[in-house]
Parts: C-alpha cells; structure tokens; sequence
C-alpha cells in the first residue's frame, strides 16, 4: 500500500511539473516579450508570424508590434464562411453604426485558422477583433505579452541636430513575415518615395531599409520612383524575390538579398497592369503542384499570376505599347471576384475575402482555390 | 353540501394567496433586477462607460444597440458592491441609445447626449495655396481645424470639377491607406502618378489628371465630419487654373537670400524663385551657425509657397551661418532636389551617391 502510494504520489510530482513546464514555457522568439500596455495607436497592418504571434503596424505611431495571441490550438481546416452584412454586425458589436467604422486589415492566424481584424472608429480608438462562429470576440490590447519596434527614420539634418523635428509619418501599406524576418513597405505623408524595411525577428536594434527604383515600363526609357503598395516573395531558381505591386500599377522584382540598408536597389519590372487601379492585398496558395499569385485591388477584380509564367517571364517590360489599354508583360486571369477590400489565406485548400457587392452589402466569405 | 362549500372558498383564497405571493416574488425579483441610478460616465468628451444598480448577476445583463437583436455591444461588463459598470470596447456614439437587457429582454435604455459647445471642424489651408499649378501637379494637403474622423472614406467628401469641360472629372487616387498626419488634421491626396508619369499605360490611356489651359473648381462637402462626429462649419472650394509642365528640379544655388543685420531679431528670408511642397518646405530646412549649432527660430512660408521666413529666437551674431536643406524637398511636380519625378533614363546619368543635404554658406554682418 505504502508503495502504490508513493508511486501515485511520484506519477502526480512528474504531471505536476510537466503541466509547470507547459505554462511556463517560452519559445526563443517570444524570449523578449513583455508583458503590459504596449499603448498602440492605430492597427493598420496585420500579418500573422509563426507560434501565433502577430504582427501588426502602427502608422501613428510609426511602430511593428508583436502579439503573442496564445492562439496555438491547431485546426486543419478553417470553417465554411459567409456572412452577409459583415460590416452591419461588426458596427452592433461595436455599438455603433456602420459609418463609425473602417476595417483597416484582416489575417488568418496560420495555425487556429481564426481570422482576426483590426479596426478603427471615428475617434481614433484601435481595436482587435477575432471571428468566432459569426460573433465576433474583442482581442484585448492591455496587459498583453508582446514587443516592439520604432521605425527607425534619420531625421536630422545634422548629427548634431537633436531638436523635435515633426515625425516622419510612413503610413504602413503592407507588412509580412519572411524567414525570420519582418517585411515592411510603406507610404510617406510628404515625399514621393519609395523605402521597404527588413527587420529580424525576435526585434534587436537591427533594421534595414532599402531604396527601391523600378526600371519601368513602355519604352524602358523611364525610371519609376513611387512607393510600393502590397507585395509578396516569390521564389525563383531557388532564390527569393520581393515581388512588389506600386501605387501606379507595374509589378516588380527585386531579389531579396540585395536589399540592404541604405543600398539603392534597382527592380525588374515584370508587368503593367493598368490604369486608376491601387493594388491592395498579395497572396499565394499552391494547385495541382503549382503555385498562384493572387492580387486585389481598389478598382480592378482580383488578378491571377500563375508562378510559372512570371519565373519564365526573363525580360523586364521594355517593349512599345502598341495596342491601347492593354497590359503588357507577365500575362494574368481576371477573377471575377470585383471590389475584394481584404484577402488572406484560411487554409491551404481555401481563401477568406471580404467582398463589398453590388448591392453595398458587405460579405464575408470563404471560397476553395479549387475553382480560384 | 353546505359542508363543501367552505371547503371550496377555502380552496380559491389558497390559491388566490398563492398566485399572490407568486406575484409578489416576481415583482419583487424583478424591481431586483430592473436597472437603477443609470449614469452615463464621461472621459474627456467621450462616453467611455455606464453604471447602473441591478439585483441581475453579469452574466445575464447584455448592453445591445436599440433595436439590435442579436449582437451585444463589446465590453467589460463588471459588479462592485451591487453596482455594475460597462466599458465598451470602444466610447458609445453620441445620439445613440443603448438598450440593457437581461436575459434577452429590454428592460431599461439611455441615450448618449452630445457635448454642447464643440465647435465645427474648418479647412484652414488647401495647399499648394496659389490658383495656377503646374499641369504635373503630384499632391495636394487639405490642413484642418481639428482632427478628422478616422474611418477612411475622404474622396467621398472631396470633388474636382473641369470648368472648361463642365465636367466632374476623376483626379485623386485612391488608396486604402490614406495619408494622415498623426494628429489626423492634415490629410495628403496624390493626383494619379500613374497617369503623370511618362508612358506609363495609365498616362497613355487616359493622360495627365489635369490638363493645361483648363480651369477646376475643387469642392470639400460640409458633410465631412470630426472625430466627435461633428460636421465641417462649412463647403469649401477652390479655383485653380492649370499651367505649363514643371520639369526642373529645385536648385538651392539660385534662391535668393535676404539677410538681417547681426545684433537684431530681424527675419531671414529664402526665395525659392518657384512654390515648393508647403509641408515639406517647412521641414527640411534650417540654419546652422558655422561651428554647427542649430539657430532656434521660428520658420514660415510666405509668397504662397515661394519662400520662407526665418524669425530667429535670439539675435543674429555676426559671421558665417549655413543654410541645410533636406534633398526629399519637393516642387509642386515631385521633383526634389536630386532628380526629377519623370526622369528619363537616355538624358539623365544618375548619380550613384547623391547628396543628403544640401547647403548654401552666407554671411551676417
């Protein structure tokens, strides 16, 4: 009897101390995180990281943060998906109404498959936001465990010179995560320029930032200074390279490892894909064994590049225009999917879209890449 | 039966007694439960939280939107000492009621009252401030009073009329992200880069967003509101006429300085010989003394856009002063100082190390 009590009492001791362990067990990339107020201003930007961190960017603020969710259940799959009046149901959950709020970004969280949202109200005030069923759950931003990053931007004119100059604001327009690293394009509020940033993660004081220059289309007589809008990382021949979408239409190629810090970085452009159009989101998902591209945007349907047909495209755009209105350079499907505000992957099999209809309502819905 | 009679009076004033008491339960639970002493909490204009007594556990409380079924309004919903507090997520809206519900069931609302006072959002500049622009116009910034509102719909407010043509005509790109200051009170619009870069398909499909020798009429809806959700004061719009392409790039060498004598406060004037981007014109200059203190003074624009003044905090001293300007200075066109929006590769050798800043050396005597 005495024996089975100490073994019982050994076998407790040894699931108490895993369970001690499990709670508290902390991963080398959540190693600097701290817990408390992280005081975020504006959620403009979302992607998810690995382990369920997720990254957000701060225009305001001109900060990435990362957010440990502690969102890490794995689901295969996420669920079937479409909810109408999308917009609607978020303001009521907001006690407002739908002219109070803007979704700035959604992201699916890779691992639980939840989709989360930030938003903005009339006021300024930030909010996070995850789907549950067609409820939608607050994500609180107090007393969380996360870190931080400042954009680092050289200000001064002089190295002497410490006074408050205004901050330079760099509206955060699009944000990945890539092999260890925190991929970050934005817009300036004044100049016309174009600077993407790669900064390691777990956060240090270390960031890069390149000036990017894009050989542009028609008659490749022209060099294209604007800023990038979304981009995406492609890989080619084993190598990866920044594909990026910019505010007046050409989609350009920049290898990856040759943008480094303050290095001025010239782009292949491998397509021009028309006019009064903003790109908005990239994403790829694989079919068949092949990989696809997919890009949303302001005014124009999502649009379909097989990878295929840009790793094979080998000449940047320098040819004559000669037919009107025609895009030139990779070729690429119209889907028939117009007015998508955001896109991300839910699974490997499925896409999530947020998609404002003809009719003005606001739907959120899932789609299989089977008929993408 | 005279006998059973009593027995079934008795019977009826039992059950009677008991539907009674029942009642009394119920009412009594629910005057318990029926939300008491409602108070609207304020913090800093903004209806941040409300408080009200009630017999009810948290649980079975729900704040809602009138009339909204199904979703109740996020927030924290707490109990200290028979009280309840409820912080949404986000400050209620004003003008709005709110129903609390228990159980599924309405049994008090309130209603959020406006702040009296605030005063209406106004446009203070719409910069480039001049009536003749450049027909490569790139930027145009709309300064408010006070912050705007933070939802991001801003082309739904802002129109642009072709008075030559007598029609609305699209120039403005839209973006998802839109080109706020922090503080929310200055938003940047892009005339279509696309469409003013040469060759580009957009600029041969549709050409330039403005066009030379036509006049436009820039109209900004009242209706445009705050971040309290107050509407602008007033429509505003503005006249300009669109001019020749500017394709030169701003050339610190030939501004034209006017100096203060030393020993005075006197203003230091700068003119650029052409209007500058006003925001960035007030940023990426300044004046060092020769050892490389920075002066502290006080920068304007003047001549809409054509130059700067410089009002120093101390006097000048006399001798040698440096003038540091930024290169990301732009014209009217995106042209900064070290190239040209629209460059073409054939003419132009680039410069493989361009410089930062700039500087012009002057004397005070």
């Amino acid at each position: 009897m005495r024996k089975l009590i100490a073994g019982l009492a050994l076998i407790a001791l040894v699931m108490l101390s895993i369970s001690a362990t499990r709670d508290t067990f902390t991963s080398d990339l959540k190693a600097g995180f701290t817990l408390g107020d992280p005081d975020i201003a504006s959620i403009n930007k979302l992607t998810f990281g690995p382990e369920g961190i997720l990254f957000m960017g701060d225009t305001k603020s001109a900060t990435i943060y990362a957010l440990d969710t502690k969102d890490i259940t794995p689901k295969e799959k996420g669920d079937e998906i479409r909810i109408e009046g999308f917009d609607k149901k978020l303001a009521a959950s907001l006690g407002t109404s739908t002219d109070d709020v803007k979704i700035y970004d959604m992201a699916v969280n890779p691992i639980s498959k939840s989709i989360y949202f930030s938003v903005s109200t009339t006021d300024g005030t930030p909010v996070l936001l995850k789907l549950k069923g067609e409820k939608l759950e607050n994500v609180p931003l107090k007393n969380v465990s996360y870190s931080k990053i400042g954009l680092v931007d050289p200000v001064g004119l002089e190295a002497k010179d410490r006074r408050d100059r205004p901050l330079r604001v760099w509206a955060i327009s699009d944000l990945k995560y890539h092999n260890g690293k925190v991929l970050v394009s934005g817009l300036s509020n004044k100049e016309f320029s174009s600077t993407f940033r790669s900064i390691p993660f777990p956060f240090s004081e270390s960031q890069d930032y390149a000036t990017l220059e894009v050989w542009h289309a028609a008659h490749g007589q022209f060099e294209t200074f604007a800023p990038i809008k979304t981009f995406d990382i492609i890989q080619i021949e084993g190598k990866d390279y920044l594909m990026a979408s910019y505010t007046c239409t050409p989609l350009v190629l920049f290898p990856l490892d040759e943008l480094k810090n303050g290095v001025h970085t010239k782009g292949r452009t491998v397509a021009e894909l028309g006019s009064g159009n903003s790109p908005v989101d990239m994403i790829s998902y694989e079919k068949g064994g092949k990989q696809y591209f997919l890009m949303s945007n302001t005014n124009r349907p999502v649009m379909r590049f097989k990878h295929e047909s840009i790793a094979g495209y080998k000449d940047a755009v320098t040819e004559p225009v000669e037919e009107f209105a025609v895009a030139v350079g990779v070729p690429y499907d119209n889907l028939p999917f117009p007015y998508v505000l955001q896109m991300d992957n839910l699974d490997p099999g499925n896409v999530v879209y947020l998609q404002r209809t003809a009719n003005g309502d606001l739907l959120l819905r899932s789609r299989t890449t089977k008929w993408m | 039966m005279d006998v059973i009679r009593p027995i079934k009076i008795l019977k009826k004033i039992r059950l009677v007694l008991v539907f009674f008491c029942f009642a009394v339960f119920f009412w009594s639970c629910q005057s318990a439960i029926e939300p008491k002493n409602i108070e609207v909490l304020y913090k800093e204009g903004k209806a941040v939280a409300v408080s009200f007594n009630s017999g009810a556990g948290p649980e079975q409380l729900g704040i809602f939107l009138e009339g909204e079924k199904r979703f109740p309004v996020l927030g924290d919903l707490t109990k200290s000492r028979g009280k309840h507090t409820f912080t949404p997520v986000v400050p209620f809206s004003k003008n709005q009621t709110y129903e609390i519900r228990y159980l599924g069931e309405t049994l008090e609302s309130f209603t959020i009252r406006s702040e009296e006072n605030e005063l209406a959002p106004e446009i203070l500049n719409i910069y480039p401030t001049r009536d003749t622009v450049p027909e490569n116009l790139l930027k145009m910034y709309l300064v408010f009073s006070q912050p705007m509102q933070q939802v991001g719909n801003a082309l739904d407010f802002v129109r642009v009329f072709d008075e030559t043509k007598q029609k609305e005509v699209k120039v403005f790109l839209e973006l998802e992200s839109e080109l706020w200051n922090a503080e929310h009170n200055r938003l940047t619009l892009w005339l279509d880069p696309g469409r003013i870069k040469t060759d580009l398909i957009p600029n041969r499909e549709q050409g330039l967003p403005i066009k030379q020798g036509h006049r436009y009429r820039l109209e900004i809806d009242q209706g445009w509101r705050d971040a309290n959700g107050n509407a602008l004061k007033e429509s505003v719009s503005k006249r300009f006429y669109v001019g020749s392409r500017d394709v030169g790039k701003p050339n610190p060498k030939g501004w034209e300085i006017l100096l203060p004598k030393s020993g005075s406060k006197g203003v230091l004037k700068l003119n650029f010989g052409e209007p500058l981007d006003a925001i960035l014109a007030k940023e990426s200059i300044a004046v060092y003394s020769d050892s490389g203190e920075p002066i502290e003074g006080e920068l304007d624009l003047i001549s809409k856009e054509k130059g700067i003044k410089i009002i120093p905090v101390n006097n000048w001293k006399k001798g040698k002063y440096k003038l540091l300007i930024n290169s990301r200075l732009e014209d009217l066109s995106g042209n900064n100082l070290n190239r040209l929006f629209d460059r073409d590769v054939d003419e132009t050798v680039s410069d493989p190390s361009p410089e930062k800043v700039h500087k012009i050396s002057f004397r005070i005597e």
